[in-house]
Order: C-alpha cells, then sequence, then structure tokens
C-alpha cells in the first residue's frame, strides 16, 4: 500500500521547500492540494493504461424482465462477467445482431452481456433475463480519488516514486518563477520508465 | 552510505549541510526501490491460505511486488494461467473450491486461484527494507551499493537543475548499468528456476 503523502514528503527539498510548514505558507509557487491532484491524474491514467486496478465487483444485482443495469461510476473495464454463476460472454451488437435478428425482445437465461447496447457505462445482458442474481464483475476500475487526508493507494510500495516524479513534472511543468521545463523533461521520462515497468509486471490496459 | 554521498557532493570536511543527511537516506530509499521494481532482485517464500478465490495480496504481504512461483503444501506446482485458460477449463471457475492447481494474477496484486483452497507456498518479488540510518545496509549486492550511491549523487541534483542536474545524468546512467546487469542475472535465473515472472528488460540502460 502506497501513501501519496511520503511522496509529498519525499519531494518537498527538491522543489526548495524547507518542509511541511514552509510550502503551507501564503502565496507559495505551488500547493500541496495541487501536488495531490498530479498524483490522482497519474492513478486514474495508470487505471486506464495499464488495468493495474483489478478487483471483483458485485454490487449490480439483475431482476428478472430488466436488460440493462448501470455500472458503478469505477468502472473501466470488465475482464469477465458472471449472471450468479452463469458466465456471461462479452459480446458486441453487431454480433448479437447476427445472432438474433430480434435480440432485444427475447427473453430467456442470460448467457451473454453487452456494453455497447446501451449508453456509455451500462451493462445490457442478453437474452433479457427471466432469472435474476447478482452480476460478478471482474473488473479494471478507477481508484479513489488521492487527496489532502485521502492519500493511500492500493499499489506495491515499489511504486511510490512513480506518484512523486509525477508530482516533480507537474510542479516543475507549471508557469511559474520556478518553473524547470528541462527537469519537467526528465521527470516524465523517469515516469514513462515507470509505465513501461508496470506494464511489463501488470499488463496493458483496454 | 549516505556519507559516502555527501563526500562526492564535496560537503567531506563540513558534513551534511547543503544536502541534509535525511534527503539522502530518502535518496538512497527511493534508488532500492527502484532497483528492487527494475531487477526483481528481491524474494521471499511465505505460506498463504487462500480465504477465497480472489485475493489483494498486499492485504497479505505488504511487501508484494509480483508473484514468481505458487506451489501447494505437498510442493506440487500451482500453475500460472492466463483468464482465457480458465474460461477453457471451467467457465464458471471463480465459483469452484478445492486444492488450488492453477491461478491468475491480474493487475497489480490481485490474485486468483482455481479451485479456491488449500494452503500454499508463495514466492514473490518483494519489496526492499527501508534505509533509516547512515550505517544501514541496502538489500543489494555488495558489488552494486557504489551503484546505489551513484543514484543517491543524481537524486540530490534533482533540486539545482540546469547543468548541475546534467552533469549527475552520469550516475543515473550508472546506475541504470547495474540494473540491467543485475536485471539479466535475475531474468535468467529466474528461467532456470521455472519463475512465472521476470525482470523488464533493459538495453543499454533503457
Amino acid at each position: 500500500m502506497i501513501d501519496t503523502a511520503d511522496s509529498v514528503a519525499d519531494i518537498l527539498y527538491r522543489l526548495g521547500f524547507q518542509g511541511g510548514a514552509d510550502i503551507a505558507l501564503t502565496g507559495t509557487w505551488v500547493t500541496v492540494a495541487e501536488l495531490y491532484q498530479w498524483a490522482d491524474e497519474a492513478a486514474k491514467a495508470i487505471a486506464y493504461e495499464s488495468g493495474i486496478f483489478v478487483t471483483l465487483d458485485a454490487t449490480i444485482t439483475a431482476v428478472a424482465a430488466t436488460a440493462a443495469y448501470n455500472l458503478p461510476a469505477t468502472h473501466v473495464f470488465s475482464l469477465a462477467v458472471w449472471l450468479a454463476t452463469v458466465p456471461l460472454r462479452l459480446t458486441a451488437v453487431r454480433d448479437l445482431r447476427a445472432l438474433d435478428a430480434t435480440w432485444t425482445a427475447t427473453s430467456g437465461l442470460s448467457t451473454r452481456c453487452s456494453f455497447d447496447a446501451g449508453s456509455v457505462g451500462t451493462i445490457t445482458l442478453y437474452p433479457n433475463p427471466t432469472v435474476g442474481g447478482a452480476i460478478t464483475q471482474l473488473a479494471e476500475e478507477l481508484p479513489a480519488d488521492i487527496a489532502i487526508g485521502s492519500s493511500n493507494v492500493q499499489l506495491p510500495t515499489v511504486l511510490l516514486d512513480y506518484f512523486s516524479y509525477k508530482m516533480l513534472a507537474g510542479a516543475r511543468g507549471k508557469e511559474s518563477d520556478a518553473a524547470m521545463p528541462e527537469m519537467e523533461a526528465h521527470f516524465l521520462e523517469r515516469c514513462a520508465l515507470y509505465e513501461k515497468i508496470i506494464e511489463h509486471l501488470y499488463g496493458t490496459g483496454h | 552510505m549516505a556519507t559516502r554521498v555527501s563526500e562526492r557532493l564535496n560537503e567531506g570536511p563540513t558534513g551534511f549541510v547543503y544536502y541534509p543527511k535525511l534527503e539522502i537516506i530518502a535518496a538512497l530509499n527511493e534508488g532500492l526501490r527502484f532497483w528492487c521494481l527494475l531487477t526483481l532482485g528481491l524474494e521471499i517464500t511465505a505460506g498463504w491460505t487462500p480465504g477465497a478465490t480472489f485475493t489483494h495480496m498486499l492485504t497479505v504481504f505488504s511487501d508484494w511486488i509480483a508473484p514468481l512461483r505458487i506451489m501447494t503444501s505437498a510442493g506440487a506446482i500451482v500453475r500460472h494461467s492466463n483468464l482465457a485458460d480458465m474460461a477453457a477449463i471451467d467457465p464458471s471457475w471463480i465459483f469452484a473450491t478445492g486444492t488450488a492447481q492453477r491461478y491468475v494474477a491480474i493487475g497489480a496484486d490481485f490474485v486468483g486461484v482455481y479451485p479456491a483452497g488449500g494452503t500454499l507456498s508463495v514466492t514473490y518479488a518483494r519489496a526492499p527494507v527501508v534505509l533509516a540510518a547512515d550505517g544501514d545496509v541496502p538489500e543489494m549486492p555488495i558489488e552494486y551499493h557504489p551503484r546505489l550511491v551513484d543514484y543517491g549523487i543524481y537524486r540530490m541534483r534533482q533540486v539545482e537543475g540546469g547543468q548541475e542536474f546534467l552533469k549527475s545524468l552520469k550516475y543515473f546512467a550508472s546506475f541504470m548499468d547495474g540494473a540491467e546487469h543485475y536485471g539479466n542475472y535475475v531474468r535468467n535465473r529466474n528461467k532456470g528456476a521455472d519463475y512465472d515472472t521476470g525482470p523488464l528488460e533493459l538495453k543499454d540502460g533503457k
């Protein structure tokens, strides 16, 4: 588990501050809140780019005669889906149409699901279920927002410095008297190397 | 080791002044974390009894980086598989119970076993123990300790930027060369041990 508060503490010296009290002074060129924003953006980005945050989600309960359900707000991509204990094949609408010309009107035990049948952020079951149950998804998700007071990220501790370098890049790239474009470029290169390792160890996103 | 970094930053006679000791130790910790992530050079084997099909391994092993091998308590290999393999073997595999024969690793720390159950022995790449004092010995082979000193110099000069920082890039290159060299050794060793994961392949320290 990473605490990005450790990243903040780790980079203050490199940003020219003497400590937490120094950066908290009014009118500093960068604030702690901004540092957390860069960390938050980084966590959201790798959630999509590498699918690093995976969990088993069972927050949706299907009911008979209702085919479409909203996905959790944190949903990124579903790797596998089950309705109760029945596996659902992820199927595009064009394939559903090829399979069954009147697929929207078909009812029965669901065996497939589609993420493009309804609006973005919904899952549609096919056939329209006659029996409900928990929709269990092995899914990539977004992590919780990173901010002051909620700075933990469920990642190995060796990735702490990825967030440190994202914060450094953001701070040194920011329009200010303390901007250092050459350092921003270097810090982004360091982040790119971390992202390569993340992809190698934990896979690519979808 | 912190003293060595300080001396090479030309603070020998006066001790730690412009480059504080705590910052140098933080730099060495960052280098050590990065080394372990690049080389997967630290491993540990520990017992694990999965309580369900899926487990966030960071909740079991806080120093988790990546799985290398999982075995049953009787010594049988639990085969590393992907989701397609699992679905082909048993479409409802996440609901199966028994003694684990296969596992999937998804995302940073999400591991699923099929069937769920049994007492397992997990070998995984782990994070290093944090350095706290000048005399602490980093968990990396002794011949590479000078590379960590190089990393410390490189990181301490990040605060300055510009040409001062450019002069320190050769130290970062030295560190990366060392990581490439040791990572190659670990990769070949892991192949020989039939481990499931190896370190990222670096070329010319990139």
